[in-house]
């Protein structure tokens, strides 16, 4: 039954999800002002910070993007591995065992994906 | 691509995070095929927009129900040994599913879901108020073997399983409603998540289509979770479901070469 035996489990999830998909979304919101910035003439001289921020963002933002997904798709991942992280701290070494399991199923997932 | 095409992507995915938090799924079975209906975005594309936004809405959402410790975390990670097996193997072998299959797949379970919806309406009032105190979970092996083929269904067709999840835990496995529901919640952010990083190396992941999509996804969640107790949940499913039997019309329409989007 879910419950106060799993206290620390739920904090470390919690703060995995929360820091991750907050952070992936300040990156994806970051790339498409990058999309949307068009002027990408060359910084000239003497160029204020405003310029040189819209120029990075512009430049940038394909992989802040990308970055930004990969961050989205980590994040269940790390709640998986929080969760290992919260079963070994509460000496639950059968669900440790679980979601070890998990983790080496999407391993091998990516793996297969990559060269299959 | 477009300034104006942009937004809509946002405002699509907004709207589809709303819905997804109000009613609590992940709103992949309605982003799906509007996005091929409408955005003319080919169906394995959207797909993998579908599996990215699943991600999107289940995270915000879950971190919700873990706090309110409604998730049983052990059971959710105990059947996400069934599901990440079925997503990896649904989202392996989708390459050789023609377009039509896939439309037809999904036309299916678009239908299976407006129906479902049907039914919730119908029990509404029904719903018990509170989770039960304690629960004993049985039937563990169905529940693994139901949790692939939703897995299997995710990897395939770019959408959360809940349809599935939920019924399995709460009928099959004893599960009370409430937990079901967000321990499904849970599950469907890792589901999605295995099947989205085989189609993100395998280049079946826009990403032009599917960042706007999600930014409107979180957007729409966090509203949606915010402004959920003030609705009427019986209105927002009634409408869902009409919106799904509609669907499911256009993608049988697709599925049969009949529409071309």
């Amino acid at each position: 039954m879910p419950g106060e035996k799993n206290l620390k489990t739920r904090v470390w999830i919690m703060v995995s999800l929360s820091a991750g998909v907050y952070s992936s979304a300040l990156l994806l919101a970051l790339g498409l002002i990058g999309f949307l910035v068009r002027d990408a003439a060359a910084v000239p001289a003497g160029a204020g910070p405003g310029t040189l921020v819209r120029q990075t963002l512009h430049e940038h933002a394909s992989a802040v993007l990308h970055l930004g997904l990969w961050l989205l798709l980590v994040t269940p991942i790390l709640r998986v591995l929080a969760a290992a992280v919260g079963f070994l701290a509460e000496r639950d070494h059968r669900y440790f065992g679980v979601a070890c399991g998990v983790l080496g199923i999407i391993l091998s997932g990516l793996w297969l994906a990559l060269h299959v | 691509m477009t300034t104006a095409f942009l937004f809509a992507l946002i405002g699509l995915g907004f709207f589809v995070g709303i819905i997804g938090a109000l009613l609590g799924i992940g709103g992949a079975l309605i982003l799906i095929p509007v996005l091929t209906l409408f955005f003319e975005v080919p169906l394995e594309k959207a797909i993998g927009v579908g599996l990215v936004s699943i991600i999107a809405t289940s995270s915000a959402a879950a971190s919700v129900y873990v706090q309110e410790k409604l998730t049983d975390i052990r059971l959710g990670m105990l059947l996400e040994l069934g599901t990440t097996m079925g997503a990896v193997f649904g989202a392996l072998v989708v390459g050789y599913f023609s377009r039509k299959a896939l439309a037809l797949m999904l036309a299916l379970f678009l239908l299976y879901s407006a129906t479902s919806m049907v039914r919730k309406i119908r029990s509404a009032d029904d719903e018990p108020a509170a989770p039960a105190g304690e629960y004993s979970i049985r039937h563990i092996p169905a529940g693994l073997a139901g949790s692939a083929f939703a897995g299997a269904i995710s990897g395939l067709l770019g959408i959360g399983g809940g349809p599935i999840k939920v019924p399995l835990m709460y009928l099959v496995m004893g599960v009370p409603l409430r937990v079901a529901t967000a321990t499904s919640n849970f599950m469907i952010g890792v589901t999605g998540a295995t099947s989205a990083l085989i189609y993100f190396v395998r280049g079946r992941v826009d990403v032009a289509v599917t960042a706007p999509v999600v930014l409107g996804v979180f957007s729409g969640s966090l509203l949606g979770s915010k402004i959920a107790p003030a609705i009427r949940s019986r209105y927002i499913l009634t409408v869902f479901s009409l919106l799904l039997l509609y669907l499911a019309v256009e993608m049988f329409r697709v599925g049969f070469g009949l529409h071309s989007p």
